[in-house]
């Protein structure tokens, strides 16, 4: 009995589920070729014996050179002594023989798993296992991983794993050929051994899901799919999540209730003579409709107290008060650690980041996103990529940082720098969509459309002025689509929370730190003062009022954080900023690199000598975008008052 | 590099760049960038294009394609000349590159499968066997097929 077990097979076959079945743990589940980027491992009861089972990536070759087998080989020769459980779609036995013959040849023990069989079973297919097992020299066992069923089998197949007996000269292919040749041998292979073993029928009518995918992939029928994706993306995320959800949780739980309370728990703590000042809160409770109509649905107002305040008149604090004080402003101060950073954190971006990864979880999981990469494969050309890399961009819009890591699955290293440069530069991430969203609130749509065409130009024009730059080909579009399925919920939601998870353990210490930072610079007066330098960039440039330098240098930090000063100065309690200034300091603030972990990450990545190159030019060039489009409104206006 | 072995283009000998006979004593000298099959004397520029378009990013960004070859293939049937919902057969994997060739072969494509195609455009999406698989003109164009008598 080995004590080590590796689950490998084609990708979008139930490896993941199945490892999930046996070891009762979850992984990301997808329907996008190649998601499962990290490798997970769990302990399982084998047939009544203690197991390591380790879950690899999906892959369709493990010829030496092919360079999406290179962590499953990585993984076979760290475990020289594992037993491989090769996990194949009995719906696609002609893929999974390629494989198996592959296996085979490595001579290790193995047992061959045909998952989906009720799907084959609903094709009118049939499988002779007994004849297949005869052939392989291998155990083969069926199972529906999506009902649990055959897990027990499985389990007790593994002890019986053993070296397949089918290796000779005419498997294997004349060694020295290539890799194409061999598998065109293996092939021919397989051809004889599935005429033997296998039968299937094609449909005779299309499933509604057959036709949603076809109609995905349509030119004029898939763009209107698209636009409908897109819609309810917008209204879920955009409206639901960053209106709906932000104002419940900002104005109803932390400023109504949360920050009064710790303001007055931190002042009962650290006592010195001041007041708070009172402001009524108002929550507005409403269901978006579209971005101008709402559904409201009830509001409610509270006095309360808010981290603004004033000392008592003619009161002396002394040294241990100076120190209460410092204390007191460094957790409900206005740039306090608890009043700032956990209510920025939990109530502006954990909803919105929320309702994106649900709604990209369920796209994913239907199936559609390699359907869009063929839309989008054109134009994705332009700049030197193919449609592969229309997952990480869309993921970019939950979170650039891990939508970089995700970059791995493209594959030649130009079109992960190009992917991760236009992430970095363009694409939002969603915590600063929502800021933005509420910034563009204070304009009209026309700006709002205007903002989004120039991001999807300068993605365009950079991207295609990278790719001329940048050595190297794109790889050819070749992908695989799987068929259309109906989400399941519970994946679903496991892999929201999964997403979840690692954002949060990601990004909280950093607005905490941010914020910390934030505090002892404004009050050691170095805030003052760096920003003062650069006003000259901001104020002669930019044309914003100078208080706004401050809300770049944070940018630096996280470009979001910037955005949220910025959406204070144009619709707080005193706004500083035009319309005309809005728009500008929107352009540039998007144009900033998303946060020092997405440079951290670029740099594990890509190298730091690309992550600083990126920075080098990202900053300026947000700064050269910025100004440009400021001179070029003054002169519009100027234009359209003389006329 | 003195032993860089070259391949005349016209008749296909391989030579020595040594050999390569006007090399010695010609004015253009270093500057000459052609070399001469001993066989033939055939003239033809040492490095391809492509590798000629190499160079610092500025370079690259104003440097114009190589030009498309003026006969792409031969006449026979690619699934470029596929109709949407034809199937045919697949007779070979063309193009250059045995790494596409191989990616394609991994999907269960090679000369001898069926292959339908499904949609043209905006990109090819073919079926093969069970497998469903997107597909750029490109790619599409390198798939040499018979037609299948019905089809026609």
């Amino acid at each position: 009995m080995p004590d080590t077990v590796l689950l490998i097979g084609n990708p979008n076959v139930g490896k993941s589920l199945l490892f999930k079945n046996l070891t009762h743990r979850y992984v990301n589940v997808s329907n996008f070729p190649g998601t499962t980027v990290e490798i997970t491992r769990a302990r399982a009861t084998l047939a009544g014996r203690p197991a390591e089972v380790i879950d690899s990536p999906g892959v369709n070759d493990l010829s030496p050179r092919s360079d999406d087998a290179r962590v499953t080989r990585q993984l076979l020769d760290s475990h020289p002594n594992a037993a491989v459980v090769q996990v194949a779609d009995a719906k696609n036995l002609r893929r999974a023989l390629l494989l198996t013959l592959q296996l085979a040849e490595l001579g290790r023990p193995m047992i061959l798993v045909l998952n989906m069989l009720d799907e084959l079973a609903a094709r009118g297919g049939r499988i002779d296992t007994d004849r297949l097992s005869e052939i392989l020299g291998v155990p083969v066992v069926g199972t529906i991983a999506a009902r649990n069923q055959g897990t027990e089998a499985l389990a007790e197949a593994v002890a019986d794993a053993r070296p397949s007996c089918l290796v000779t000269e005419e498997t294997v292919g004349k060694p020295g050929t290539d890799a194409y040749e061999r598998n065109r041998a293996r092939l021919a292979r397989v051809h004889a051994i599935l005429a033997e073993t296998y039968s299937i029928a094609q449909p005779d009518r299309a499933s509604l899901g057959v036709r949603l995918g076809f109609w995905a992939m349509h030119p004029v029928k898939g763009l209107a799919v698209l636009l409908g994706v897109l819609a309810f993306v917008f209204w879920f995320v955009g409206l639901f999540g960053a209106g709906t959800l932000v104002g419940l949780l900002e104005n109803g739980l932390f400023h109504q209730r949360l920050t009064p309370l710790t303001i007055r728990a931190a002042d009962a703590l650290l006592p010195f003579p001041h007041t708070h000042r009172q402001e009524g809160i108002t929550l507005k409770l409403s269901l978006p409709v579209t971005p101008v109509h709402n559904l409201s649905l009830g509001t409610s107002v509270r006095t309360v107290i808010t981290p603004v305040y004033t000392l008592a008149p003619g009161a002396h604090l002394g040294a241990w008060g100076a120190i209460l004080r410092f204390l007191h402003d460094f957790l409900v101060g206005e740039y306090g650690l608890i009043t700032m950073a956990l209510s920025y954190a939990l109530a502006i971006v954990l909803p919105i980041v929320t309702t994106f990864f649900l709604v990209f979880s369920l796209l994913e999981d239907s199936g559609y996103l390699p359907r869009m990469s063929i839309l989008v494969n054109r134009v994705f050309r332009l700049m030197g990529l193919n449609g592969k890399a229309v997952l990480p961009m869309i993921l970019g819009l939950g979170c650039d940082t891990m939508a970089t890591m995700t970059t791995r699955i493209l594959e030649t290293r130009k079109e992960r720098v190009v992917t991760t440069m236009l992430l970095a530069l363009a694409v939002p991430c969603s915590a600063q969509l929502g800021v933005l969203l509420a910034m563009m609130a204070s304009l009209s749509p026309l700006a709002g459309l205007a903002w989004a065409a120039m991001m999807v130009g300068i993605t365009l024009l950079v991207g295609w002025l990278t790719a001329r730059s940048f050595p190297g080909e794109a790889g050819d579009f070749i992908l695989e689509i799987p068929p259309m399925r109906r989400p399941q919920l519970a994946n679903v939601w496991r892999k929201t929370i999964g997403r979840l998870n690692w954002y949060l353990r990601e990004v909280i210490p950093l607005f905490a730190i941010g914020t910390a930072a934030l505090f002892l610079l404004d009050r050691l007066r170095i805030l003052g003062a760096v920003a003062r330098l650069g006003e000259p960039l901001v104020t002669g440039w930019l044309g914003l009022p100078k208080e706004t330098s401050s809300a770049f240098l944070i940018g630096f930090l996280r470009r979001d954080f910037g955005a949220v000063y910025l959406l204070d100065a144009a619709t707080g309690a005193h706004p500083l900023l035009s319309p005309h200034q809005i728009f500008v300091a929107m352009i540039t603030i998007t144009l900033f690199m998303p946060c020092v972990a997405n440079f951290l990450m670029i740099g594990k990545e890509h190298g730091f000598k690309v992550a600083w190159g990126m920075a080098g030019f990202i900053f300026p060039f947000a700064f050269f975008i910025g100004g440009v489009v400021h001179h070029l409104g003054v002169w519009v206006d100027l234009w359209l008052t003389r006329f | 590099m003195a032993d860089q072995v070259l391949t005349c283009p016209l008749c296909g000998f391989e030579f020595e760049r040594a050999d390569s006979l006007c090399h010695h004593g010609c004015p253009l000298g270093a500057l000459c960038n052609l070399a001469r099959c001993p066989a033939c004397d055939y003239e033809f520029p040492e490095k391809l294009p492509a590798a000629a378009a190499a160079g610092p990013w500025w370079r690259r960004l104003f440097a114009r394609k190589a030009p498309e070859p003026l006969c792409p293939a031969d006449a026979a049937f690619t699934v470029l000349d596929l109709h949407g919902g034809e199937t045919a057969e697949v007779l070979g994997l063309g193009g250059d590159s045995p790494a596409r060739r191989n990616s394609l072969a991994v999907f269960g494509l090679v000369p001898g499968c069926e292959i339908s195609v499904l949609q043209r455009y905006p990109s090819y999406v073919v079926r093969v066997g069970e497998t469903v698989l997107a597909l750029e003109e490109d790619v599409a164009r390198d798939i040499v097929v018979r037609r299948e008598s019905a089809a026609l």
